[in-house]
């Protein structure tokens, strides 16, 4: 059964075809959140575990524009806004000089350095470049600009460039 | 170094493994749905009890009790109300007839 019955499926209330679609997606839309959460595992799982509640109810609002995987995707990042604006500000901004483990010279990893640069940045570089979407399609899901995407990922390639070549 | 950050940044995330994951959530998808249709009952019984509680249910009965004894009694009414049960008759008794 391919992806547009599954979701035609789901929307009528059929769990077991929401199971398979949950299954399908599970994987991206989770490390996506690792990402956003600064590998805070057990925020991210409970933040994809509403996105997919929240995609339930929502099913039937779901029109086939643009993909499944970026309708997913959207739901979880506007979760993380929400989660971070009320209960986890810090999530939002770039880390602060204090909180590095290591000193401004020694070279950090990708997945260190990514959990130092802004939400916004996390998100718009793991969107373009780890999930393969489109400069537009960020934006879309992101609910953003164009322009403020490009700008965010141009930011936030410097910062680690900058933090990967082992500067601050 | 920019191609080698494209090339960082261009890896597929790390794969999550699902260890439950998907069952868990289709499970309270599943809890999700019951409660909904069960609010939707409620809220179905809820307003037709509100509503069968306001309506003057006396005064309605009482008028249909009226209507009806006042078109019994009309003489046109009665006459077709025996037309309907003489032609029902008649047509059982056609219908009834051995061959």
């Amino acid at each position: 059964m391919n992806e547009s019955d599954l979701i035609a499926r789901a929307a009528g209330g059929d769990a077991a075809a929401f199971g398979v679609l949950v299954r399908q997606n599970q994987s991206p839309l989770r490390g996506f959140l690792r990402r956003l959460t600064r590998t805070d595992y057990a925020l991210a799982d409970d933040l994809a575990q509403e996105t997919f509640l929240e995609a339930w109810r929502k099913l039937s609002q779901y029109r086939g524009e643009g993909s499944f995987t970026g309708w997913l995707t959207r739901i979880a990042w506007s979760r993380f806004l929400m989660e971070a604006r009320k209960r986890k500000p810090e999530l939002m901004e770039d880390l602060p000089e204090q909180s590095i483990e290591t000193s401004p010279d020694v070279a950090l990893d990708l997945e260190s350095a990514m959990r130092r640069i802004s939400a916004a940045e996390r998100a718009a570089l793991t969107l373009c470049y780890a999930l393969g979407h489109s400069n537009e399609e960020a934006a879309a899901i992101l609910e953003m600009p164009l322009g403020t995407v490009k700008s965010h990922i141009l930011r936030g390639r410097e910062k680690l460039r900058a933090l990967l070549e082992g500067g601050s | 170094m920019t191609a080698d950050l494209d090339a960082l940044l261009s890896k597929p995330l790390a794969s999550v493994a699902d260890d439950g994951f998907s069952a868990s959530v289709a499970r309270r998808a599943l809890a999700l749905q019951e409660r909904d249709k069960l609010l939707d009952q409620l809220v179905l019984i809820v307003t037709a009890a509100i509503i069968l509680a306001a309506l003057p249910l006396d005064r309605i009965m009482a008028a249909i009790e009226t209507v009806t004894v006042g078109l019994g009694n009309l003489f046109p009414v009665t006459i077709a109300f025996a037309a309907l049960v003489l032609t029902a008759s008649f047509t059982r008794l056609v219908v009834d007839r051995p061959e």
